[in-house]
C-alpha cells in the first residue's frame, strides 16, 4: 500500500501556516527517497509538528492542557520503557520500541482519551498532539507486531466514531456504535497470538470496560441534560410576568420580547406569559383588580 | 551581532555546509548531507524542514528565484542557498569546531595520536 495518502494525511499535525509553506516539499521528499523507514518518517512528523504546535501555542496553554500533556507524555515515555525493557531480538524489532503488544494496545487507548480531551476543551494542542503520536504509535506498533486487518480496521473506526462522537449529537447511537467497534477489534487482537504475541486480556478486559464505562457514563448524562427544563430562552418565561410595551413588546427581566395575545394590550399593564412560539411569547393580560 | 554567537543545531549545521558550493533543493540538502557524513547523519522531512524553517527566519539562507534549465527543473522545487550573514555563521562554527579539534589534538584523543600510546 502507497505510505504517500497517510504522510499526506499526517501532515494535518503541522500548524497550517507550516503545513501551506513546507507540506509539499516533504511530500515530494518522502517521494523521491524512495523506501526510508516508514515507522522513522512517522515518529519524525509526529515529534516535529509537535514542537511546531508547541511553538504556535506557547503562551495560551493552561495550567490543566498541560498536566493533561504531561501524564499523557508520561505514560506513553513509561510505555515505551517497559517496551524496551521487554524487547526480544529478531525480525520484529519494532515501532517507536514498543515492543509488546499490551504496550502497543495501551498507547492507543491513552491516545483516544487524550484526542477526546482535545476535542473536549480544543486549543490546547498539546494532548491534541499527545493523543495523535500515541495512538498513532500503538496502531502501528500493532500492525508492525502483526495485528490483523480485520482487527486494525475495528480499532481505526472505533478511534473514528469515538472522536465524531465528541462533535457530533447523535443521541449515544454514535458512542454505542464507537464501543461496539472497540470491543469487538480488541477481541480481534487475540487472532494474532498464534504468532506468539498476545495482548494481555485483564487489560484489554479492564480498557474497555472502562472505556464503555466512561461513554455510558457521558451519553446518559448528556441525555439527562436535554430532559433537564431549560434554565435559558423563551420557555424558561412561562408563567412569568411581564410589561406590556408598545409595538407588541414586552419587557421581562429587563430583557424586551416581541409578545402576541388575544386581546389587545395596554402599554404599562401586566401581563402572563403563557407559552413561547419560537422566539415570540404568548401572553394574556392579567385581569385588574 | 556577531555572527559567532550565533547557536546552531547540528541538524542546521550540516544543512549550512551542504549549501557551501551553492544553492539546493531539500531533496539536494538531505542527499549531501548524508554524503558529507558518510552516511551517519541522515535528516528526515520534519527535522529538515524545520531546520530550513529556522535558517530562513535568522536570514541565514534564503529561497533562490534562480532555477535550472527547464528540462532539468521540477516546479515543485524549491532551492535555497546561502546568505552572506548564513555564510558568517557556517565559518564562525567551522572555526570554533577546528580550535576544539585542535584541543583534542594537544590531548592527545585523536586517533593519530592514540595509536601512538603504550
Amino acid at each position: 500500500m502507497s505510505f504517500e495518502p497517510l504522510y499526506r494525511l499526517l501532515l494535518l499535525a503541522y500548524p497550517s501556516a507550516f503545513r501551506r509553506r513546507f507540506g509539499a516539499e516533504m511530500l515530494q521528499l518522502v517521494r523521491e527517497a524512495g523506501n526510508p523507514s516508514r515507522v522513522r518518517l512517522i515518529l519524525d512528523l509526529l515529534i516535529t509538528a509537535g514542537q511546531e504546535r508547541w511553538l504556535e501555542a506557547r503562551g495560551r496553554i493552561s495550567p490543566s492542557s498541560l498536566c493533561a500533556a504531561a501524564l499523557t507524555g508520561g505514560l506513553c515515555a513509561s510505555l515505551l520503557r517497559l517496551g524496551n525493557h521487554a524487547a526480544p531480538s529478531g525480525s520484529r524489532a519494532l515501532a517507536f520500541g514498543v515492543i509488546d503488544a499490551t504496550m502497543a494496545y495501551v498507547l492507543v487507548v491513552a491516545g483516544v482519551y487524550a484526542l477526546i480531551a482535545e476535542l473536549s476543551a480544543p486549543g490546547a494542542f498539546v494532548p491534541g498532539i499527545m493523543g495523535l503520536a500515541s495512538a498513532a504509535s500503538g496502531l502501528l506498533a500493532l500492525h508492525t507486531l502483526g495485528a490483523g486487518e480485520l482487527a486494525m480496521g475495528l480499532l481505526l473506526g472505533s478511534v473514528a466514531v469515538f472522536l465524531a462522537s465528541v462533535k457530533v449529537p447523535a443521541h449515544g447511537l454514535l458512542t454505542e456504535l464507537g464501543v461496539v467497534l472497540f470491543l469487538t477489534g480488541s477481541l480481534a487482537l487475540f487472532d494474532f497470538g498464534r504468532g506468539g504475541l498476545a495482548v494481555s486480556k485483564p487489560v484489554v478486559a479492564a480498557a474497555s470496560g472502562l472505556t464503555a464505562l466512561l461513554f455510558t457514563v457521558m451519553a446518559r448524562v448528556g441525555a439527562a441534560a436535554r430532559r433537564q427544563p431549560a434554565l435559558s430562552g423563551a420557555d424558561e418565561l412561562v408563567g412569568r410576568i411581564a410589561e406590556a410595551r408598545g409595538l407588541g413588546q414586552v419587557v421581562v427581566h429587563g430583557e424586551r420580547w416581541q409578545a402576541v395575545a388575544d386581546v389587545p394590550l395596554f402599554p404599562g399593564s401586566r401581563v402572563e406569559i403563557v407559552g413561547a412560539r419560537g422566539l415570540r411569547l404568548l401572553v394574556r393580560p392579567l385581569a385588574t383588580a | 551581532m556577531d555572527v559567532s554567537s550565533e547557536k546552531l543545531t547540528a541538524a542546521e549545521f550540516h544543512i549550512l555546509i551542504s549549501l557551501g558550493d551553492g544553492e539546493r533543493h531539500g531533496y539536494g540538502i538531505m542527499q549531501e548531507v548524508a554524503r558529507g557524513s558518510d552516511g551517519s547523519i541522515r535528516l528526515a522531512p520534519g527535522t529538515l524542514y524545520r531546520a530550513i524553517k529556522r535558517l530562513l527566519t535568522d536570514g541565514l539562507i534564503e529561497e533562490s528565484e534562480e532555477r535550472p534549465a527547464p528540462e532539468a527543473d521540477d516546479e515543485r522545487r524549491r532551492y535555497y542557498r546561502l546568505t552572506g550573514r548564513g555564510r558568517g555563521v557556517a565559518q564562525a562554527e567551522a572555526r570554533r569546531l577546528e580550535r576544539l579539534v585542535h584541543v583534542a589534538k594537544q590531548k592527545q584523543l585523536l586517533p593519530a595520536f592514540v595509536e601512538g600510546l603504550p
